[in-house]
C-alpha cells in the first residue's frame, strides 16, 4: 500500500503541471497569433500611408537635382538685370525661368517666402547675421531660394538675418 | 499579451538615429522632417520654445551661444576633465554641481544628461508618431570607452526623457549585432567607426553570445567634417589661382562651397570623377564669376590622405593593446558615413587583411543593432517564428509541355494559390495534373513532384470546362495539390512533401541551371506560345466557319479556308517564323470574315451576344489550357 502511494504522489503534480503547461502553450500561441495579426494590421496601415507619401514625394530627388539649375538661371537673370543687358533677351530668359517654375509647381513645388519675413528656422537656414537699423531677426537678404514639396521643406532658404546694431 | 516595443537609440556626437523591430525586422524610424538621422543639436531661441535637431542646426548662426551641439563630449565628465574641449564650443561650459561639467544657455544651467534628454525626447516622439503607440522603453548605445559615470549619465538622460533604459550597450557591440555576429563563436571582431566628428576603433571578442571589449582607441576630433573641409580649402585655392578672388572671406560663397564639397565627396564614393559647378559664385568689377572644377577620386584621395592616415595608428595601438595581430581578427565591421569612401574601405582591408562587412547603412547600423537588442529584451526576436519560404517555383505542365508557375519561388509559407485551367481538345474528359518544381520554362527540364488525373469531365468543346487547380503548402512545407472540375464538382488530390530529397546544393544547382538557360528557355517559351496561339486561332476560325460560314461572301470563306489549310501545314513543321507569319495571314482573313458577320447582323438589326463572343474567338487563352491527356 505504502509503496503504491509513493508512486502515485509524485505523479500527481506532474500531471497537473502538464495541463498547466499545455494551457501556457495555448496562451503563448494565442499571444503569438494576436501579435502577428496586430503586426500585419499595423504594417498594412503603414504601407498604405507610405505608399501615399511615396507617390507624393517620388519626384523629390529629381526636383532637388534640378533646383541648382533653377538657382543658376535666376542668378544669371539678376546679374543681367543689374548690368542692363539686352532687355528683350532678359525678358525671354525670365519667361523660360517661369516656365520651369510653373512646371515644377504642378508637382507640388512651392517657393518659401523669405525676404523681409521674420526669420523662422523651420524653413530658413541662417548663414550670416548682419547689423541693421531695422527690427531684429528679420531676413534682410536671400542668398538662395528655399522650396517646399507638398508642404514639406526639401531645401530651406539660405538667408542673412538682421541683428541690432551694437549687439554682440 | 503582446509586449511593448523597445526602441533602439544611437545617441551620437553629431547625429542620432532611432530604430525598432517591426515584424521581425529592424527598421529605422524617420523624423517628421523626413530625415533618417537627427542632428544632436538643441537650441534655446531668444523667444519661444526650445528646438531640437535639424531646425536647431539651421538657426545655430543666429544664436551661437544658446545652441548646444556635441553634448556627448561632456556626458558624465568633470569640468576639469574637459578643458581641451572648451575651444570647440561656441556655447558656455561651466562647472556644475559636484564639479561636473554643465552648459549654460539663456541664463540657465543645464547638465549634459538634461540636454541629451531633449534629443532623446525628440527621437521618442518620432517613434511614437511613426508607430502610433506609446513608447516608454529603450536601449541606448554608448562608445565602448565610456566609463561608469558616462554610462550612468546616459541612463539618466533616458530617464529624464521618460524612457526606461532597458540596457546600455556598446556601439561596436550594436554594430556587430546588426550583422548577426552574436551567433559566431570565439571570434575576434574589429569595428572601425569613422563618423561625422569622431573616430573609434574597438576590438571585441565574442564567446558564447557574449561580447567582450578587448581594447579601444580612436581620435576624438577626426571625422567626415574634416574631409569636407579639405575639399573646401582646395576649391578656395583653385579659385584663387584661377580668378584671383579669395572665397574664404565670402560667407555666402563659402556656404555654397560647403554644400558642393559634401555632395562631391558623396558622389565620388560611386563614380571616379565629378564636376563641381557653381555658376555666379561671386562677382567683381569685371562681372560675375563662376566656379567650374573637376574633382577626381584620385585627387580627393590625395587631399584627405593624411586624415585617413591618422586612423591607422589608433588601429595598430588597439590591436597591440588587445595582444592580437591583424591576422587574428576574424571579422571587420564598418560604421559611420565616412566609411562609404572606397579609399577608407581599402585602407581598413589592408590593415586587417580582411574584406569588411558591408550592406547595412553605416549611418544606421548602430541604431539597428540597438533595435535588435531591444527586440530580444522585449521577447520579440526570440518569439519570432522562423518563417520559411519555398526555395523553388511550383507549377503544373500545360499545353506544349510548358511549366506554368502556380507558387513562385521565395513565397513565404504557409500559402495557398489557385488557378483555373481548361481542356486543350474538344470532348476531352480527363486532364493530367503534372506537378513540377523548378525555374525552367519547359516541363521536362524541371523536377516532377507527382502527377494525377482528374477524370469524368463532361465532354465539351475545348476551352469550355473549368478545372480549378489549387496548390496549398502548410507550415511544415507539405504540398497539397487538388484539381476540381467546377462543372461537376469532381475533385482529385495528392499530397507531396515539397522539397523532399532536395538539399541546399540541389536547390542552388537548379537555380543556376535556370539562369544559365534563361535565354534559350525564353525562346522556347515564345515558340510554344506562338504555336499555341496559332493553334487556338485555327480552331476558332474553323468553328466560326462551321457556324456562320454561310453568312459570309464565298470569296472570303474560301480565303479563310485556304489560310486554315496553310496554317495546319505550317503547324506540322517547327519553323517558328513561318508559323508566326501564317498566323498573321490567318488573322487578317478572320478579321475580314468577322467584319462581314457584324455587318450582316447589323443589317438584320439584332446584334447579339454571340456575335461578340465569336469576335473574341481568335484570342482564346490557349496558354492556360491543360495538356491533352491522351
Amino acid at each position: 500500500m505504502s509503496e503504491e502511494l509513493k508512486e502515485v504522489t509524485p505523479e500527481l503534480p506532474q500531471e497537473k503541471s502538464e495541463i498547466e503547461l499545455l494551457k501556457e502553450q495555448v496562451e503563448e500561441q494565442k499571444n503569438k497569433w494576436l501579435r502577428a495579426l496586430a503586426d500585419l494590421d499595423n504594417y498594412k496601415k503603414r504601407v498604405a500611408l507610405e505608399q501615399d507619401q511615396f507617390i507624393k514625394f517620388s519626384n523629390e530627388s529629381l526636383i532637388k537635382e534640378i533646383l541648382p539649375a533653377l538657382d543658376g538661371l535666376n542668378r544669371a537673370l539678376e546679374t543681367a538685370e543689374t548690368a542692363k543687358l539686352n532687355e528683350g533677351l532678359i525678358k525671354g530668359f525670365a519667361l523660360v525661368s517661369r516656365q520651369l517654375k510653373d512646371a515644377l509647381a504642378k508637382f507640388g513645388l512651392e517657393e518659401i517666402a523669405a525676404l523681409n519675413q521674420p526669420y523662422d528656422p523651420n524653413v530658413h537656414e541662417a548663414i550670416l547675421q548682419k547689423e541693421s537699423l531695422g527690427p531684429e531677426n528679420i531676413i534682410i537678404e536671400e542668398v538662395q531660394k528655399g522650396y517646399t514639396l507638398h508642404g514639406r521643406v526639401i531645401r530651406p532658404s539660405m538667408v542673412i538675418v538682421s541683428k541690432k546694431k551694437g549687439a554682440k | 499579451m503582446p509586449g511593448e516595443k523597445i526602441i533602439g537609440i544611437d545617441l551620437g556626437t553629431t547625429n542620432s538615429c532611432v530604430a525598432v523591430m517591426m515584424g521581425g525586422e529592424p527598421a529605422v524610424i524617420p523624423n517628421p522632417e523626413g530625415g533618417r538621422t537627427t542632428p544632436s543639436v538643441v537650441s534655446f531661441p531668444k523667444e519661444g520654445e526650445r528646438v531640437v535637431g535639424t531646425v536647431a542646426k539651421r538657426q545655430a548662426i543666429t544664436n551661437p551661444e544658446n545652441t548646444i551641439y556635441s553634448i556627448k563630449r561632456f556626458m558624465g565628465r568633470r569640468f576639469n576633465e574637459v578643458q581641451q574641449e572648451l575651444k570647440y564650443a561656441s556655447y558656455k561650459v561651466v562647472e556644475g554641481a559636484n564639479s561636473a561639467a554643465a552648459v549654460s544657455a539663456k541664463g540657465k544651467t543645464y547638465t549634459p544628461p538634461e540636454i541629451s534628454a531633449m534629443i532623446l525626447q525628440k527621437l521618442k516622439q518620432s517613434a511614437e508618431e511613426y508607430l502610433g503607440e506609446k513608447i516608454t522603453k529603450a536601449v541606448i548605445t554608448v562608445p565602448a570607452y565610456f566609463n561608469d559615470s558616462q554610462r550612468q549619465a546616459t541612463k539618466d538622460a533616458g530617464q529624464i526623457a521618460g524612457l526606461e533604459v532597458m540596457r546600455i550597450i556598446n556601439e561596436p557591440t550594436a554594430a556587430a549585432l546588426a550583422y548577426g555576429l552574436d551567433k559566431k563563436k570565439n571570434e575576434k571582431i574589429a569595428i572601425y567607426d569613422l563618423g561625422g566628428g569622431t573616430f573609434d576603433i574597438s576590438i571585441l571578442e565574442i564567446g558564447e553570445g557574449v561580447f567582450e571589449v578587448k581594447s579601444t582607441n580612436g581620435d576624438t576630433h577626426l571625422g567626415g567634417d574634416d574631409f569636407d573641409q579639405k575639399i573646401i580649402l582646395w576649391l578656395v585655392d583653385e579659385f584663387k589661382k584661377d580668378q584671383g578672388i579669395d572665397l574664404s572671406k565670402d560667407r555666402m560663397a563659402l556656404q555654397r562651397l560647403k554644400e558642393a564639397a559634401e555632395k562631391a565627396k558623396c558622389e565620388l564614393s560611386t563614380v571616379v570623377e565629378t564636376e563641381i559647378n557653381l555658376p555666379f559664385v561671386t562677382a567683381d568689377a569685371s562681372g560675375p564669376k563662376h566656379l567650374l572644377l573637376k574633382l577626381t577620386r584620385a585627387k580627393l584621395e590625395s587631399l584627405v590622405a593624411d586624415l585617413i592616415e591618422r586612423s591607422i595608428n589608433p588601429c595598430k595601438q588597439a590591436l597591440s593593446d588587445a595582444g592580437l595581430s591583424p591576422q587574428q581578427i576574424d571579422e571587420v565591421v564598418l560604421v559611420g558615413g565616412q566609411t562609404r569612401m572606397p579609399k577608407v574601405q581599402e585602407t581598413v582591408k589592408q590593415l586587417f587583411g580582411k574584406e569588411p562587412h558591408r550592406g547595412v547603412n553605416p549611418d544606421e547600423v548602430v541604431a539597428i543593432g540597438a533595435a535588435i537588442q531591444g527586440g530580444v529584451l522585449a521577447g520579440e526576436v526570440k518569439e519570432m517564428v522562423l518563417l520559411d519560404v519555398t526555395p523553388l517555383t511550383l507549377g503544373v505542365e500545360t499545353l506544349g509541355g510548358v511549366m506554368t508557375p502556380i507558387i513562385d519561388r521565395n513565397t513565404t509559407i504557409p500559402t495557398s494559390k489557385s488557378q483555373v485551367f481548361s481542356t486543350a481538345a474538344d470532348g476531352q474528359t480527363s486532364v493530367e495534373i503534372h506537378i513540377l518544381q523548378g525555374e525552367r520554362t519547359m516541363a521536362t527540364d524541371n523536377r516532377t513532384l507527382g502527377r494525377f488525373h482528374l477524370e469524368g469531365i463532361p465532354p465539351a468543346p475545348r476551352g469550355i470546362p473549368q478545372v480549378e487547380v489549387t496548390f496549398d503548402i502548410d507550415a511544415n512545407g507539405i504540398l497539397n495539390v487538388s484539381a476540381k472540375d467546377k462543372g461537376t464538382n469532381k475533385e482529385q488530390k495528392i499530397t507531396v512533401t515539397a522539397s523532399s530529397g532536395l538539399n541546399k546544393d540541389d536547390i542552388e544547382k537548379m537555380k543556376k541551371e535556370a539562369q544559365a538557360h534563361e535565354a534559350e528557355d525564353k525562346k522556347k517559351k515564345e515558340e510554344i506560345e506562338t504555336r499555341n496561339q496559332a493553334d487556338g486561332m485555327t480552331y476558332a476560325a474553323e468553328k466560326t466557319l462551321k457556324e456562320a460560314g454561310d453568312k459570309v461572301e464565298a470569296a472570303t470563306k474560301e480565303k479563310v479556308e485556304k489560310e486554315i489549310t496553310a496554317m495546319r501545314e505550317a503547324l506540322k513543321g517547327t519553323d517558328n517564323p513561318k508559323i508566326k507569319a501564317q498566323s498573321d495571314k490567318l488573322q487578317q482573313a478572320v478579321y475580314e470574315m468577322s467584319a462581314q458577320l457584324y455587318k450582316a447582323k447589323e443589317e438584320k438589326g439584332s446584334p447579339s451576344e454571340s456575335a461578340a463572343a465569336e469576335k473574341e474567338g481568335p484570342t482564346i487563352d490557349a496558354e492556360y489550357e491543360m495538356k491533352d491527356d491522351k
